[in-house]
Order: C-alpha cells, then sequence, then structure tokens
C-alpha cells in the first residue's frame, strides 16, 4: 500500500517535471523571458540593398546562420523551415508566417552565389551578408556564434562552424525565441502559431 | 480468391527478391533510398545519401567513392556539438556484418564536388564505390527536390 503511495507520488512528480519541461522548451523551441532588442548593424540583401536593424521590422522572421558552400545542413534546413512555412500556411494568414532570412556569415565566398544560391530555393528568401565586423554585431546581438575553420589564411576548402538555431524576430525587430533542429514542421508550426498569436509558453 | 492472392503474393515475392538480387553486390551489399538533391546550377559541391545495407557475414569497409559526374567525392559527416554545426571529414566507413549505414541529410553524407554539370531533377547519377579488399560497387542515386524526398518518406507535411 505504502509503496503504491510512494510510486503513485514519483508518477505525479514526473509527469509535473515533463510537463515543466514542455513548457519551458517545447520540442528544443526556446521563447525568450522578454523580447531583445537587436544591436545596430549595416549589411546588404542579395538583391544589392542596404540591410539594417531597421529592416527587421514589419515582418515577423526567421533568421537561419550559413554559407553557400554548405551542401548539408544548410540546403536541409532552408527546406524544413519552408515545409514549417507550409504548415503554418493552413494555421494562419500568409502576411503573419515568419519570412526566411538567410544570414550568410562567409562573405568571401558567399557574396557572388547569394543571388542565385537563395533564389533558386524560393524567390522570396532573403541573403543577407556584409563585412565580418558587422555581421558580428548581429551574430552577438542574437546570443549566435559562427567561425571560418582556416588552418591557414589561403586555404579555400575549409568549414564555417555555425550555431545551429534559428531566431524568431518580431515585427517590431526584437528576438522573441529560438527554435532548434531538426525542424520538424507540424511540431515547430504549432509552437510559431502560438507564439505569433501570443500564448505564452514560458514561466 | 485466396488462392489468386497466394499467388500473386508469391509472385511480388519472387519479383521482389529478383530486383533486391539484381542490386547485391559479390560483398552481399545492397543500397536503398539512393539520392541527390537538387541544387543551385552555380553550387560547386552537393550531397549525395543512400542507405548501405550489409546482408553478408562479415564487416565491410567503404574507403573511397568515385563519379564520372564529380571531380572528387570524400564521404563527411555534420555534427551538432554544444548547438554548434561543423562538418568533418571521414576516411572510412565501417558497415558491421548485418547492420546498415544511412548517409542521410544532416549527418553522413557524400560530399562531391565539382560536379561535370548540374545534376537535373530526375536524373540518374552513377557512384562507384570502392570497399577494402578491391570490391567494386556501382550505385545509382537519382536527383530529386529535398521537398520531394521528404514527402516519400512521409515526415515532411502532415495534411
Amino acid at each position: 500500500m505504502r509503496l503504491l503511495s510512494i510510486f503513485a507520488r514519483v508518477l505525479v512528480l514526473l509527469s509535473l517535471s515533463l510537463h515543466m519541461m514542455a513548457q519551458s522548451s517545447s520540442d528544443g523551441h526556446i521563447t525568450l523571458k522578454k523580447p531583445k532588442p537587436l544591436t545596430e548593424f549595416l549589411l546588404e540583401d542579395h538583391h544589392g540593398n542596404k540591410f539594417d536593424q531597421g529592416h527587421m521590422k514589419g515582418h515577423w522572421s526567421m533568421v537561419f546562420i550559413g554559407f553557400t558552400t554548405c551542401p548539408d545542413v544548410c540546403p536541409a534546413t532552408l527546406s524544413n523551415l519552408e515545409s514549417v512555412r507550409a504548415d503554418m500556411g493552413l494555421r494562419m494568414r500568409p502576411d503573419s508566417i515568419p519570412r526566411i532570412l538567410f544570414l550568410a556569415v562567409d562573405p568571401d565566398r558567399d557574396k557572388p552565389f547569394l543571388k542565385d544560391y537563395l533564389s533558386y530555393f524560393h524567390p522570396e528568401y532573403l541573403g543577407i551578408t556584409g563585412s565580418h565586423e558587422e555581421l558580428g554585431k548581429l551574430i552577438e546581438s542574437l546570443g549566435a556564434f559562427y567561425r571560418l575553420d582556416k588552418k591557414y589564411i589561403t586555404q579555400i576548402d575549409y568549414d564555417v562552424l555555425h550555431t545551429a538555431f534559428v531566431a524568431i524576430i518580431n515585427p517590431d525587430g526584437q528576438m522573441v525565441a529560438k527554435i532548434n533542429p531538426p525542424f520538424q514542421a507540424h511540431k515547430t508550426s504549432e509552437y510559431l502559431n502560438n507564439l505569433i498569436r501570443g500564448v505564452v509558453f514560458d514561466d | 480468391m485466396t488462392k489468386v492472392s497466394v499467388f500473386l503474393k508469391a509472385i511480388i515475392a519472387m519479383s521482389m527478391l529478383m530486383i533486391a538480387s539484381q542490386v547485391m553486390s559479390k560483398n552481399m551489399m545492397i543500397i536503398e533510398d539512393g539520392w541527390i538533391p537538387t541544387a543551385p546550377p552555380t553550387m560547386k559541391m552537393n550531397a549525395g545519401y543512400f542507405k548501405l545495407v550489409n546482408h553478408g557475414h562479415h564487416q565491410q569497409i567503404l574507403v573511397s567513392a568515385s563519379s564520372p559526374n564529380y571531380k572528387n567525392i570524400e564521404f563527411h559527416t555534420s555534427e551538432m556539438t554544444d548547438g554548434m554545426v561543423s562538418m568533418k571529414k571521414i576516411e572510412q566507413v565501417i558497415i558491421g556484418s548485418h547492420q546498415a549505414v544511412h548517409f542521410k541529410p544532416g549527418g553522413l553524407h557524400l560530399m562531391m564536388h565539382k560536379p561535370v554539370s548540374p545534376a537535373l531533377d530526375g536524373e540518374v547519377i552513377k557512384i562507384n564505390l570502392v570497399f577494402d579488399g578491391g570490391v567494386t560497387q556501382e550505385i545509382e542515386l537519382q536527383v530529386r527536390k529535398r521537398q520531394a524526398q521528404m514527402k516519400m518518406q512521409g515526415h515532411g507535411h502532415h495534411h
């Protein structure tokens, strides 16, 4: 009898902690406790237009950090995010669905190909790049990180290490959440749908 | 009715066996779900994905790959450590007896450099795999859109 009651208590505790875990990071997605304004930065989009913190306003955006010579993770992520957007299309008005911003952090190799690369995946994706100094400002503001993995200065075929999460920016240009791989379409769309509609997850 | 269905099943099973035996190599390897994602025409590299199943009693070691369509091919793996994504070159891939190794997005993949021509949707690309001991196996990877592949595998859209 006593054993049973302990067992029951453990079960209750377990389900409570599971429930709390699900609230604070639902499927690896994290809602910030309060929206974080972005720092000032000056980059350009893949059409050659100026892109600064002011251009983050007026839309929901998903900011993905990547580089154009990445054949596996970056295209797979873009494809997954497109599936998320398609799923969101079933739930909300098109103008509330976050646009995709591809923050290209390897400007020397990215700049010549960024336009081709992004318009290939979707005509509405926006590629953003610029100097490492300006990229660094935005990256730091997002709480993200990247590094060109060059063993020597003239190396051409180097890898680029970068943060995997995708930053969610609200129409006031503030970062409000991080979504994490594997970006499962249905779950991620459900999370973003609640986030955009103002349903609060976090305590 | 049941006789017909048993007969049909037998035919299906036999034809499946025949298909399997056609692609089974000398070292008892079977390739499943081979595909290459369509990519921007300006891209100088692409990834290749497939599942390698070792039906033999001995482990096999995949040591290299080549293709008339690419200048060179390496084995790479995408890894996530502490929230950071990076890519690492792998010298060889070991496939244990009765084990499978899956080359898939976000993990182990063929890193194929410098395409001779852009891979077109639907095109079939031949890749030659070389195993330790010198056994070679030609495999065919079909070029597909990533979205189409996701739908085929059923973890894309949930309509």
